[in-house]
């Protein structure tokens, strides 16, 4: 009268197998759930009761125990109610012990014995990959991701057919066409913005992280949305990690594998956990990390709290989210290219002399959000401008995201020769050896280092930009004068103009 | 340097403060007010100035002292501060010239910006600066028109260097010509912002300032000896690259930022980026905040 059923919970973005053991005995009826269930898991008792008896099932009135091992870990989610129900089928005889044996079931029930999706099924298949894994019949072209023997079924009863009675599973539905239908927005929409659009061709060939400056209308949130489009695929691991991801945060994959960088673009006003990751009933993927191997834009940075611009620093610099709490400590993947876009000053048009209505403190105030450690972040800044309207009309379409994207993924081949995926990671100690400079280049740096409009930090982005310059241009050897200076005049910094205005 | 208090109808208050409708019952003076005894000139303009705006304001203080004029204005950032300085310069080289006059918005002892404060007491010691505010009063929004209907009380005439659409320094102007004070303006490029208010102020009939010559022609003094602003010929021919003369046109139109260079001309940012190289090598343009304009030197050339 004993059953073990091998099931799964979510920690973060990682499965962790779980055996689920019911024990139906003679006694009190009762029903006992043991094994450091949450509030979710110990509803299921109610759940597994109603859709056993939905089903059509007997329920047993007997003494039943369900211990949810390893029971020194804290398990939460919905995701144990159909192991328990199939362990009770299975304890009380109803269906064979060995049609069980190798298997294991993930999955919510609904009160009418239907089988519901949860999220983070991916990584949680992925935990039981070994074993012939049984999941809602919506969720098994997720779960043939990670492991090879996924079958689904709607509800109890129909599961109940095929393991008792050797019915054939059902056929999941024809999953949606592959997400290359949803390419995003097209580069050839934007006209003129010469430097914007190097400034993202760069950004995406180096991984450099960019800040758009400029006036309220300028487009350049019409820009940031169309870098992700400019980037290369992601490579088997990183399209695994995010697919991964995306389903811990309970997320759709319409189109299975996550195969294009995604993009997430979080308002100003997102708390700190929602950006990060971390939450207190639930370790859950933040918006920093559902961006992994894409974008993460940051429309009005300098609106942005500075507590969770400060928290964006560390996980920026290794390309991981530690989130650590009391019970658990978890690790996300969070390798992101950050876009950033913000007004020059409350009123927006610093950007010309004499265009500015803020009073010197309000510019102060905003300036000095933007300046200092986080500004040091982005290696490529670039003025975007409002074009004149005869030019919207007037400029010939730019060149479309395809023509970019091929020089972005031939420099980025460039870098991988280099050893590492993109520039923007050459350490600065092999700059001399993977970036030389020629001597007129090496002349004009030392000018701006002597006139401390740079500082030593600074000089290593800008080479490093400058070597992505010469990448997407097809060229080695030592950086030339003119991708230094062209480097340097896509740095540019918001905070300059108060001195101006002085 | 003496501070006092001047009440109206003492022999010191100056008589021009009279023509308002409601003049100060009496001014904190650091500072000595006999620089007021001479013919005043106001120069005011706008806090955010251009580089070039600061430097004519400059010019035009320094002229107008050595001419014997004493400089008012309102030792703001921008070009009020420029103007103060250019008129201390003056004094500095020629002893003889009056000090320059600033009326100020808030307290003697609260000086505002903070970073003039050395501005302040040079003013302070070779002129003087007035309040109608009492000692410890803030800076208050609410002051500076109250500041500005002083300063176009004070001058014969006000010249208006830089301003926006709807800058502070149009306020003052509009109080002068109620005053009947006559209002000259310096005219700039019709596509920069910073020069919108004073090109309006020259299309509703001020006449313009090209140089001080024409300020002392409002007052109905003779031009100094006649410098008619650089001799034409001689101004120095455009150097190098066509890219880089074109970028250089553009410019003098007024400043601009290499994204609207580079959409203007349909150029790639990497040619743009060796032109702008090319004349900033030549010392003929800068980049002062997120733009380019011509320096001084670029300005003389002849695009």
């Amino acid at each position: 009268m004993l059953a073990m059923i091998a099931a799964a919970t979510l920690l973060g973005a990682v499965g962790r197998p779980v055996t689920v053991e019911v024990h139906v005995s003679s006694g009190l009826p009762g029903f006992t759930v043991v094994g450091l269930p949450d509030e979710a898991c110990r509803e299921a008792r109610d759940r597994v009761r109603a859709a056993l008896l939905s089903s059509g099932f007997a329920w047993p009135m007997q003494r039943i125990t369900v211990n949810l091992a390893p029971s020194g870990q804290r398990k939460g989610g919905s995701v144990l109610d159909l192991p328990i129900a199939v362990g009770l089928l299975a304890a009380t005889g109803v269906v064979p012990a060995e049609a069980v044996t190798g298997r294991a079931f993930l999955g919510e029930l609904g009160l009418d014995g239907s089988l519901r999706r949860v999220p983070g099924m991916v990584p949680m298949v992925a935990a039981r990959r070994d074993e012939r894994c049984v999941v809602p019949l919506d969720c098994v072209s997720e779960g043939r991701l990670v492991a090879a023997d996924v079958e689904g079924a709607s509800c109890l009863g129909e599961l109940v057919g095929v393991l008792r009675d050797g019915l054939p599973w059902p056929e999941p539905a024809p999953s949606g066409a592959p997400d290359a239908g949803e390419r995003p927005a097209d580069l050839a929409d934007v006209r003129g913005q010469a430097f914007a659009r190097l400034a993202l061709e760069v950004a995406a060939a180096g991984a450099h992280h960019l800040l758009l400056v400029g006036p309220p209308g300028a487009g350049k949130t019409m820009l940031a949305h169309r870098l992700a489009g400019v980037l290369p695929d992601l490579d088997a691991e990183t399209a695994l990690e995010a697919t991964i991801l995306r389903s811990a945060a309970g997320l759709p994959l319409p189109g299975g594998l996550l195969r294009r960088p995604p993009i997430r673009a979080p308002h100003h006003s997102a708390s700190l956990v929602s950006l990060i990751g971390g939450g207190t009933a639930a370790v859950r993927p933040g918006e920093l990390s559902l961006a992994h191997g894409g974008v993460l834009f940051l429309d009005e940075l300098a609106e942005f709290p500075p507590s969770v611009l400060d928290a964006l620093r560390q996980p920026l610099e290794e390309g991981v989210v530690r989130v650590t709490r009391a019970r658990a400590s978890v690790v996300f993947p969070a390798a992101v290219l950050v876009v950033a876009a913000t007004n020059p000053c409350p009123c927006g048009h610093a950007t010309s002399p004499g265009g500015c209505r803020c009073t010197a403190t309000e510019r102060q105030r905003y300036v000095r959000r933007l300046s200092g450690p986080l500004l040091d972040r982005f290696d490529v800044r670039v003025v975007v401008h409002r074009p004149p309207e005869d030019d919207l009309l007037a400029l010939e379409p730019g060149e479309s995201s395809a023509t970019v994207a091929a020089r972005v993924a031939a420099a980025r081949e460039r870098a991988h020769r280099r050893g590492v995926v993109a520039n923007a990671h050459l350490p600065g100690s092999r700059l001399d050896e993977l970036a030389p400079l020629s001597d007129p280049a090496r002349e004009r740096l030392r000018e701006e280092l002597r006139a401390g409009t740079l500082s030593g930090r600074g000089l290593h982005r800008v080479r490093r930009v400058a070597r992505t310059l010469a990448d997407l241009a097809g060229e080695d050897g030592p950086l030339g004068l003119c991708w230094v200076a062209l480097a340097l005049q896509l740095r540019q910094d918001p905070a300059r103009h108060l001195q101006v205005a002085a | 340097m003496t501070s006092g208090l001047v009440r109206r109808g003492s022999g010191s208050y100056p008589a021009d403060l009279e023509h308002l409708a409601a003049p100060p019952s009496c001014l904190y003076v650091l500072g000595d007010l006999a620089c007021a005894d001479a013919r005043r000139v106001a120069i005011v303009g706008t806090r955010r100035a251009s580089r070039v705006g600061r430097e004519f304001a400059a010019e035009l203080g320094f002229g107008l002292a050595r001419a014997g004029l004493c400089v008012v204005s309102g030792l703001a950032r921008g070009i009020d501060g420029a103007a103060h300085r250019g008129a201390l310069d003056a004094r500095r080289t020629a002893p003889g010239v009056p000090g320059p006059l600033a009326v100020v918005g808030s307290g003697l002892d609260v000086v505002y910006p903070a970073e003039h404060r050395e501005l302040w007491e040079s003013v302070a010691a070779a002129g003087a600066v007035v309040s109608e505010f009492g000692p410890g009063t803030p800076p208050l929004p609410h002051h500076f028109p109250a500041r500005n209907r002083l300063i176009a009380a004070l001058a014969e005439v006000v010249v208006v260097v830089e301003s926006a659409e709807r800058g502070g320094s149009l306020v003052t102007a509009r109080l002068a010509l109620d005053l009947g004070r006559t209002v000259l303006a310096v005219p700039g490029s019709v596509r920069a912002p910073v020069n919108r208010g004073t090109n309006l102020l020259l299309r509703d009939g001020a006449s313009p300032v090209l140089d001080v010559s024409d300020v002392l022609g409002a007052l109905g003094l003779a031009g100094p000896a006649s410098p008619p602003g650089p001799v034409p010929a001689r101004r120095p021919q455009h150097p190098a690259g066509a890219l880089a003369r074109r970028v250089g046109e553009l410019l003098a139109a007024g400043p601009a930022s290499p994204e609207a260079l580079a959409d203007q001309l349909s150029v790639h940012p990497l040619a743009l980026t060796g032109a702008i190289e090319e004349l900033a090598q030549l010392g003929l343009v800068e980049q002062p905040g997120l733009w380019w304009e011509l320096t001084p030197a670029g300005a003389a050339v002849d695009w």
